[in-house]
């Protein structure tokens, strides 16, 4: 089956580029090791042993860090600009 | 609402036997190979220790809906009524349009009208403050787990789509390992959480077990 030539217009290539901006920006941290949550994490424990905190503190500090964390993921949700959402094509 | 899509489930996918399995999967397999970095996206899926599964599951239903219009945002001069006049992935597996407003009965639509629907049915349920709450501390409804299976199910068709027949395009886009990467993430998510049916899946079996056994093997 002999292939159509396939010859993108501007405007997707203008998109092609904008995806993949994209998802470079959102992969290449993400897969970087450790992950950044873990990065925190072992930031935030290293802090409470520096400070000599007892127990009690630790779990509580570590309480509100997780709360901290998922207080950020719903904020990253909410964030969801609509300029972001490209209105795909309007039926008929 | 949620009876209704439960029989949405099976009357909306059909897999078609006629048609004999292609080197297609195998193609895909192929080129499917080129990805963003080489870390580990099992470990980034994963439900971090703490944190509420909930907020975690709909994080990233946003995540991979934007990844989604961004992806299809590139192919829709190809992606037509006339290039693609059944929403299917490849020849043997066509979805029907159902959404109990506009579309009452499960129909079939050209593969672009079908997408903005899904779309625009996706953006509905995620700007619904009662079933993905932005305001801090107010909680999920009891059923929001059906809600993510649901969204989850129907996203999988976009991707199933796109790489059963855009892959070239994508490909002279160069933007194959983009895709890639983020159905990669989007699978190894649902296979984490179990969110999507395993037959629902079976448009891309083959690529589905490759990233699985990739995973395994690191
Ligand atoms: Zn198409």
């Amino acid at each position: 089956v002999p292939k159509k030539p396939i010859t993108p217009s501007l405007a997707t290539l203008e998109k092609a580029v904008a995806a993949k901006i994209f998802f470079e920006n959102l992969y290449f941290p993400l897969l970087r090791h450790p992950p950044s949550r873990e990065q925190r994490r072992v930031a935030m424990e290293k802090e409470m042993a520096a400070m000599q905190l007892g127990e009690a503190q630790k779990e509580n500090i570590r309480r509100r860090w997780r709360q901290n964390e998922t207080d950020y993921l719903r904020e990253r949700r909410r964030k969801v600009d609509v300029n972001a959402f490209v209105k795909l094509k309007t039926i008929g | 609402m949620s009876a209704f899509f439960g029989l949405g489930k099976t009357r909306t996918f059909k897999p078609r036997k006629d048609v004999p399995e292609g080197t297609k999967q195998y193609q895909l397999r192929k080129y499917a190979e080129a990805t963003l970095g080489s870390g580990n996206l099992r470990l980034a899926v994963r439900l971090p220790e703490g944190e509420d599964l909930n907020e975690w599951l709909a994080v990233h239903a946003v995540d991979f809906f934007n990844h989604l219009n961004m992806l299809y945002g590139t192919v829709t001069e190809f992606c037509t009524a006339q290039e693609c006049p059944i929403m299917s992935a490849g020849p043997r597996y066509e979805y029907l349009w159902e959404d109990g407003v506009r579309y009452k009965k499960a129909t079939k639509l050209p593969a672009p009208e079908y997408v903005d629907a899904l779309m625009n049915w996706a953006q509905g349920l995620l700007d619904n403050e009662e079933i993905f709450p932005s305001e801090m501390g107010k909680p999920f409804a009891k059923n929001f787990r059906d809600t993510i299976g649901r969204l989850f199910r129907r996203l999988f068709r976009v991707y199933a789509h796109l790489y059963s027949n855009h892959f070239d395009h994508i490909c002279a886009l160069g933007i194959e390992a983009h895709l890639n990467t983020s159905y990669r993430h989007f699978f190894l998510f649902v296979n984490e959480f179990d969110l999507v049916d395993k037959r629902e899946l079976a448009p891309l079996d083959e690529l589905n077990e490759a990233i699985l056994a990739e995973d395994k093997s690191r």
